[in-house]
This record gives C-alpha cells, sequence and structure tokens, in this order.
C-alpha cells in the first residue's frame, strides 16, 4: 500500500459531517484498509467531528474545521481541529450506564483507535487519532 | 433517511434506513417519540438498512426505550446488520434492548403484516 492523504476544511455544520466521514472511508477502501479498519475509523472521525461543532463550536455554524486523514501500510492517522471552546482536560472516555441518554462520544472515539491524544496550542484544539493496520 | 412503519401481530414496526447520525436524529427522535407518546408503547425498531450509527443514534434509541418504560411498554431491535449489532454490543445496550433476528420473532410469531 502506498501512503495516501486526504485534508478538508469545512464549515462547523453538522450537515458536513457526514460528506467528510464517507470520503475518509473512501480514502480507507481505496487504498485497501480492511472494512473493519475503515468502519472504526469513520465511527471515531464522526464522534470527534461532531464533538468539535457541538462542544467547540457550541453548535454555531460559520466557524472553521480542519481534518487531515493519513494512511500508510501500518496505520491511519487521523486529526481534528477547531479553534472554538477547547477542553480543561482530555475526556475520560468510560463506558456510561445502558440507560444513560448521552455521553458515549469519547468512549466510542477510545474503542475505536489505538492512540488518543487532545492538545490545545495558541487557540488550537486538535484530537489526534491513529488506529494500527494489524 | 427514511422511515416506513408497519404492523405485525398489532405491534408497531418502524423501519429506519441511511444514516442515523446527530444530522438525522433530530427528526428520527420526534418521529419515534411521538408514536411510544400515543398508542405504540411496545415498539419494534428495524434496523436492517442503516448502513452507519453514531453515539447521538444510540442516544435515540435510548430516550424512545426510557419514554416507552415510562409507559409501561418497551422498545426491541430486529434485523440488526454486523456492524450495528457490534456497536449496540460495545456499549451494552444489548442488556437493555430485547434483540431479535427479525420483526416476525419480535412480535412473537406467525404473522399478521398490515402495511
Amino acid at each position: 500500500m502506498k501512503a495516501a492523504q486526504q485534508n478538508f476544511r469545512f464549515d462547523s455544520r453538522l450537515c458536513n459531517v457526514t460528506d467528510v466521514a464517507k470520503a475518509a472511508r473512501r480514502l480507507c477502501e481505496e487504498n485497501a484498509v480492511c472494512d473493519a479498519h475503515a468502519a472504526a475509523v469513520e465511527l471515531a472521525l464522526v464522534e470527534a467531528v461532531n464533538n468539535a461543532i457541538e462542544h467547540g463550536y457550541q453548535g454555531e455554524p460559520g466557524h472553521e474545521l480542519a481534518v487531515e486523514v493519513f494512511l500508510n501500510d501500518s496505520a491511519v492517522h487521523v486529526t481534528v481541529s477547531e479553534q472554538g471552546i477547547g477542553m480543561a482536560r482530555e475526556p475520560s472516555g468510560e463506558l456510561p450506564p445502558p440507560d444513560q441518554v448521552n455521553g458515549r462520544g469519547w468512549f466510542l472515539i477510545r474503542r475505536c483507535m489505538d492512540e488518543v491524544s487532545y492538545k490545545s496550542e495558541r487557540g488550537i484544539n486538535t484530537v489526534y487519532m491513529c488506529r494500527y493496520l494489524r | 433517511m427514511n422511515i416506513a412503519i408497519r404492523t405485525i401481530n398489532r405491534r408497531i414496526v418502524v423501519a429506519l434506513s441511511g444514516r442515523v447520525v446527530v444530522e438525522t436524529a433530530g427528526d428520527i427522535r420526534h418521529r419515534l417519540h411521538t408514536l411510544v407518546e400515543g398508542d405504540n408503547r411496545e415498539l419494534i425498531i428495524n434496523l436492517s438498512e442503516v448502513d452507519f450509527m453514531d453515539s447521538t443514534g444510540l442516544s435515540v434509541l435510548i430516550s424512545t426505550n426510557e419514554r416507552a418504560e415510562a409507559r409501561g411498554g418497551k422498545v426491541s431491535l430486529s434485523a440488526l446488520p454486523r456492524e450495528i449489532r457490534a456497536l449496540i454490543e460495545l456499549t451494552r445496550l444489548h442488556e437493555i434492548f430485547e434483540i431479535f433476528e427479525d420483526d416476525l420473532a419480535a412480535a412473537g410469531g406467525p404473522a399478521c403484516v398490515e402495511w
């Protein structure tokens, strides 16, 4: 597999999430990433972008998001960046009880990806995620 | 996202299709809550044509079940695609939903289908 990369810049509207997620999955599929890995990457990406729009920008359109997807033989790397309200610390990602309505986003991100980190520098908040292709 | 409704053995079956995600969740939530808050507290949700679901989609299922249970009913899930079943099990939602292979099994026997 050759290395491949795709970058996206888009407005903070929830209606843009599906297009970006589908494009990222297509990039994986076109580069022979198996279904299980591609599905996990898509879900983690959707959750991270949803969080960026709903929490980072409090659901407001008119702000920019950047997503970068890079893959090679060994892993798929995804970064999601926004310039909204940063988090004081990285969420733990614990699974809530089954009857709790919300709060599964970070749990899913952590379960889908092998490496997850969050940083906030100079007003730019970035989630980095990596799934190993083993 | 499409929503189709039919009746089997006097149980309402709601078939969702497409992506059940944050973008579509509001409409789906409204439709499902309206059903369980009417006379349909025993709801079967068929997910066979759902090709992607995120955590907001899961929230819609849970909140619908919560409302059904508050009225003495419940929500059952049927015909889960492999990826959706994996998501339900990963988040332990099989502990609150009964899951069936198909709508007939969920409706409890030989079918009298009304479209």
